[in-house]
């Protein structure tokens, strides 16, 4: 089967304006260097929850949104395709190198922001010269009191009659004596304390190389980035195929090409447009057909999704859910698109709606031979329909393969969790689940290396450090894991 | 045998439209007993939502309800919460009967911190109780004794609500505030959220939905009800956050030993969390069963197309025939009828009675009617 | 389910009839809701009474030949007294003898014409003004949103005033060799224009909180997914369902409007003097409200008929646009 879309390292960045001047202070990383390839015919799941960047991936697959970076291959003969993917190592390989020496500079700068705070908090450390200052008061103190008793003693002895006071006098002096001894011990002791002082000075050690380190992976950095290498043929090949460069005419001309039915028939349709203005509208939009051709073509959609020819002279709301979603759907095959984006329809119908639009989508994918991207957090229906499926998290791709071996078989711990959580309909089968603890942290700022590491029962040290990447484990399903690619 | 909690029986209710008159429930019969969850399954319409409404009389008009009685059992009294007057009912709703709403961000007012509005609650329904735990402290002013003691013997006394609305007099509201907060904080301590009073003084934008709905369970469950209303509260969560919320539903259940009304449409969700399954169509009730049983022995045929129609890996996908009705003009008879693969002549002509075959299975349907088959 | 092939099978009529069926439907729907507000239907029946004395003008109140129809003709004895109601004068004369009756009849035609000009002209600045400052956003909407908090920041009578003493009376369009177009502007023109100038950052405001509000809709995306241009989206998606404040906010407008026409024509700008309108009426009456001669209110008549005629005509348009906003609340914009 032939590539029909072949997603290339796409992001998409929201930026976030801040300030009085309303710059650009962060990004919402919807999706964050995204690799997919769907086949021709087939239907490609897309999981995640919300917020993971699989309604984002595919608006910016439909071009609504443009690529921050990235490309999208759109019907590329196998042999070109494998003519790009020469031409473009040498820059795959460059970025891949920059952002690893993103992540490293990342690395390190927050352990010497640690570094220099511990430091500070060393060098706030004033118990060891507090303490040492009290002693010092101390043993002036007891010193000073030692001296006048010694004297009064020398005055006692000569006087035989007060023995009692000499007594009291020589008992104490002795616990003065003690006490001096123990302080003056104390005072040796946190005297010979270097520790504070080693401690210091081995961070100094520490952070002179953390310093030389960066400084030498910006080096890097720059370096990489002055390079060259963009080949005349690469961009005129993109040119051609890249649709996310396509603008204008060459736009228009491919949104015939793939169409979006949305989740919400209730807003995705104009309230104030009868059924038969809805379906019609991309016909005379795109120039594809006039006057009575118009009419005819609509009815002939719709009575493939099940609809009639009496239904042309409604307004939207009058029709129920699944009616209106099949409104939605004739809307989106009028043009007869190769590629439709299924942004999880069957989300705002019923149970029994749902299975009968699941059929009409596969009958309807047969009879004109459409591929779909079938975006959804419905595990158990997206386990029926598709082929293949994507799991997504926070912006990356975390496993991909056949539909009956990821469901079987879920290598990546986020997968596993995802799939236990669904409620099975059987009673009998409740058991003890793992409970994925935390919410889904916020894609401005994701956590370095591994994204799911916060919430991973699996986690390792490396997986804080490196962010992984997807590797093949067999039959084409591919895991982002280094648990998996030890 | 545990004995009832709440009993429904044959409620009706109206909506009076532009359109006509929707018959949105039709003799609906259902009890609630002590300690155990009652799932409430249906499709979109079918007057789940209504249903749990109309037990605390939270109907909007044009809804009315036509007839039908809902008998509540509190401290050894049965009420007809339907007879009640307004003022009754506000002792019952957050105090006996709680009621867990489907999306938290719209059900969380979002000018007030979470702190003010489980406060809120909690001074409404505990006032007594925090009074006397006031008053039994040394030191207090003459001033602030005097007004608690007026709290405390008439709540709604029109000095005490006067000065708490005149921001410096207010001050001795403090005290009782302090008091609601630190139940609140125990309460969400029990839920495990982490940092509860950093909790308390964020507003409900500011959390996520999972948070968000955390902070609506505990203000419902604040004041200990006896039932639970939960009307679909993880419809609009994502899958791994839904499972810590029926997880956390489940412990908070053991520990407040509350019963619980959860009304949904997600069957793998009744499966998981209920006792007791009662499944509605089209406004009325056609299968109530444990759900093992119900589960493993379908009788009615709705329940047995709604089981078949969810989809399984293999198998191609069974909708059921149809459209459910208008109900503005139900279909006669059995309200399923045109959409029954065992429709029979008397199923358009008479509307089937309750039958039990098992113990605790009741249907309605003629194909289980004595003599019919 | 009938499979209906487009053209033939259907009449041409029965094609029609099927395609405004839906709007019919609404249409009743809507007349249902009005009959349930009596204060609607009052509205509507002062404006409807209005539009038939406007239009029966010519018959009710005949023009004097040679004169201009809209100038009210004076009796012979041009003393300055005013005359009481009588068979002749149904409502009496104004000093120098102006008929009364005369003047409020054809007074009705000038209202409309004020009221509907100005506001039809400024709704349409204010929806395209508005309509691409909200669609675009951007430094378009910061500048033309400026540009509004400016007009906002007059007194608006003030500024009408002003802007009316500094218009021009005649404005040369082209003046070259034998093309000469120039535009001569009455006072009561004057008077229009610095009402549309004032007028307009109201609309644009309210329709761009509008199309912001409808921008954000998914079946905006969805036509833009198709392929729709923005003017497509502008004109076929973002106004019809944008448009209902506008109603509202024109209906309570037009009668505002004349309310401010009126005031200006008793300060003594707009129309000229003789003009048949109400506010000039008014001010004819200036020195006899309270007359030094007679008991006070005695000439009642010179003030009170045609601040009557006033104050229904914008009661009117206040009820209309009171009932509209009624029809068009939420609960039915839901359909």
């Amino acid at each position: 089967m032939s590539r029909l879309i072949e997603v290339r390292r796409v992001k998409q960045y929201y930026p976030i304006l801040g300030g009085v001047l309303r710059r650009k202070v962060a990004d919402v990383k919807a999706v964050d260097n995204v690799d997919i390839e769907i086949e021709k015919g087939e239907c490609f799941g897309l999981v995640g929850e919300s917020g993971c960047g699989k309604t984002s991936l595919a608006k910016t697959i439909l071009r609504l949104l443009k690529p921050t970076a990235g490309h999208i291959y759109y019907d590329v003969p196998s042999d070109v395709l494998e003519r790009i993917t020469k031409l473009e190592a040498p820059e795959v390989a460059r970025d891949m190198e920059l952002e690893k020496i993103q992540s490293q500079l990342k690395v390190e700068k927050i352990s010497v922001s640690e570094l220099e705070k511990r430091q500070r908090q060393l060098k706030a450390d004033k118990t060891r010269s507090q303490e040492l200052k009290k002693i010092q008061s101390q043993l002036k103190a007891i010193k000073a009191r030692s001296a006048e008793l010694e004297k009064r003693q020398r005055q006692l002895k000569a006087d035989t009659t007060q023995s009692h006071e000499l007594e009291k006098i020589q008992v104490q002096l002795k616990a003065d004596k003690a006490s001096i001894l123990e302080l003056e011990k104390r005072r040796d002791q946190l005297k010979a304390d270097k520790t504070i002082l080693e401690e210091s000075k081995k961070i100094d050690v520490q952070l002179k190389d953390v310093k030389a380190k960066s400084a030498e992976l910006e080096k890097r950095r720059r370096k990489l980035k002055a390079q060259k290498i963009k080949s005349s043929e690469l961009e005129k090949l993109r040119n051609q195929y890249d649709i996310g460069r396509h603008h204008g005419k060459k736009l228009n001309k491919m949104r015939r090409k793939i169409q979006i039915v949305y989740q919400d028939p209730t807003t995705s349709l104009d309230p104030r447009m009868l059924v038969k203005d809805i379906v019609a509208e991309p016909l005379t939009v795109q120039k594809i057909a006039k006057g009575t051709k118009v009419q005819e073509k609509v009815i002939d959609i719709l009575n493939k999704v099940g609809l009639s020819g009496s239904h042309l002279y409604r307004y939207a709301h009058e029709f129920s859910g699944g009616q209106r979603q099949r409104i939605a759907v004739a809307r989106a095959l009028v043009l007869n698109p190769e590629f439709v984006i299924l942004d999880e329809p069957t989300s705002a119908v019923d149970v029994s709606v749902r299975a009968q639009l699941l059929n009409l989508l596969q009958d309807l994918q047969k009879e004109f031979d459409l591929t779909y991207l079938f975006v959804s957090h419905d595990l158990s229906v997206v386990e029926c329909i598709s082929n293949r499926v994507a799991v997504m998290y926070l912006g990356k791709i975390v496993e991909v393969g056949e539909t009956a071996q990821i469901y079987k078989n879920p290598l990546h711990p986020y997968t596993v969790a995802l799939f236990s959580s669904v409620p099975i309909p059987d009673p009998t089968a409740r058991r003890e689940r793992a409970v994925l603890s935390g919410d889904v942290p916020s894609p401005v700022n994701p956590p370095s290396g591994c994204r799911f590491h916060p919430r991973c029962s699996k986690a390792m040290d490396v997986c804080k450090r490196e962010e992984p990447t997807l590797v093949n484990v067999g039959d084409g399903h591919k895991v982002a894991c280094h648990l998996i690619n030890a | 045998m545990e004995k009832n909690l709440l009993e429904i029986k044959d409620l009706t209710l109206n909506f009076y439209t532009y359109e006509g008159v929707v018959r949105a429930l039709d003799r609906v019969n259902l009890e609630v007993k002590e300690g155990e969850t009652l799932g409430l399954v249906g499709e979109t319409g079918c007057g789940k939502s209504v249903t749990g409404f109309s037990i605390l009389d939270l109907v909007p008009p044009p809804g009315y309800i036509e007839g039908g009685k809902v008998i509540f059992e509190r401290k050894d009294k049965r009420y007809n919460l339907l007879d009640q007057k307004d003022s009754f009912l506000r002792t019952i709703r957050g105090k006996d009967i709680s009621m867990i709403f489907q999306d938290p961000r719209s059900a969380l007012n979002p000018v007030y911190t979470i702190g003010d509005q489980i406060t809120e609650v909690l001074l409404l329904h505990r006032r007594v109780e925090f009074c006397k735990q006031v008053l039994s402290r040394k030191d207090l002013t003459r001033y602030e004794r005097s007004l608690y003691m007026k709290m405390l013997k008439s709540p709604s006394s029109l000095t005490v609500r006067i000065l708490s609305a005149i921001p410096i007099l207010n001050r001795f509201k403090h005290k009782i505030e302090a008091l609601a907060r630190a139940e609140a904080i125990k309460m969400f301590k029990t839920m495990r959220i982490p940092d509860p009073e950093r909790f308390l003084r964020s507003y409900p934008h500011e959390l996520s939905g999972g948070m968000a709905q955390r902070a609506v369970i505990g203000i419902a469950l604040a004041c200990g009800p006896k039932i639970l209303l939960a009307d679909e509260p993880t419809t609009n969560l994502d899958v791994t956050i839904q499972l810590q919320i029926l997880n956390l539903i489940k412990e908070l259940k053991k520990d407040f030993h509350s019963s619980i009304i959860y009304v949904t449409h997600d069957m793998g969700v009744i499966a998981e969390v209920c006792d007791r399954v009662a499944v509605m169509y089209a406004g009325n009730v056609v299968e109530v069963a444990d759900v093992f049983e119900l589960f493993k022995n379908p009788l009615h045929p709705y329940t047995k197309a709604l089981l078949e129609s969810i989809p399984r890996a293999g198998h191609s996908f069974k909708s059921i025939e149809g459209t459910v009705p208008s109900l503005i003009n139900p279909p006669g008879g059995c309200r399923f009828h045109d959409r029954c693969p065992y429709a029979m002549e008397v199923c358009i002509r008479v509307k089937p009675t309750l039958v039990e075959l098992k113990e605790g299975h009741f249907v309605h349907c003629h194909l289980y009617s004595k003599g019919s088959e | 389910m009938s499979k209906k092939s487009a053209t033939s099978g259907k009449s041409r009529w029965q094609e029609f009839k099927a395609s405004r069926a839906p709007m019919w439907k609404e249409i009743k729907f809507t007349l249902n809701r009005l009959k349930k507000s009596p204060l609607s239907i009052l509205g509507i029946a002062i404006i409807v009474f209005f539009i038939i004395l406007a239009l029966i003008a010519p018959l009710i109140a005949p023009p004097v030949p040679g004169y201009d129809e809209y100038m009210m003709p004076k009796e012979k004895p041009y003393g300055s007294t005013p005359k009481p109601p009588s068979p002749e004068h149904l409502f009496g004369t104004t000093p120098y003898q102006y008929d009364i009756f005369y003047g409020c009849i054809w007074g009705t035609r000038t209202a409309f014409r004020i009221g509907v000009f100005v506001v039809f002209f400024g709704l349409l600045f204010g929806l395209i003004i508005g309509g691409i400052s909200g669609y675009y956003g951007g430094i378009i909407d910061e500048v033309m949103m400026r540009g509004t908090d400016i007009i906002f920041a007059f007194p608006g009578l003030l500024l009408s005033m002003a802007l009316v003493v500094s218009l021009p009376s005649q404005i040369t369009i082209i003046d070259y060799g034998s093309i000469r177009w120039i535009v001569t502007l009455t006072s009561l023109d004057k008077v229009l224009i610095s009402f549309i100038l004032i007028g307009w950052p109201n609309y644009a405001r309210v329709i761009r909180g509008e199309v912001l509000r409808v921008k954000n809709e998914v079946y905006v995306e969805a036509a833009k997914a198709i392929g729709c241009s923005d003017f497509r989206i502008m004109i076929k998606h973002i106004l019809p369902n944008s448009i209902y404040p506008i109603i509202i906010i024109s209906s309570l407008d037009i009668g505002g409007i004349v309310l401010a026409a009126a005031a200006l024509g008793f300060l003594g700008i707009g129309s000229p003097e003789g003009y048949s309108d109400w506010g000039r009426l008014i001010s004819l009456s200036r020195d006899w409200i309270l007359p030094s001669n007679a008991d006070p209110l005695s000439y009642w008549y010179l003030f009170i008929i045609p601040g009557i005629f006033i104050f229904m005509f914008v009661l009117g348009w206040n009820l209309l646009g009171d009932a509209f906003r009624d029809i068009l609340d939420p609960t039915m914009r839901r359909r």
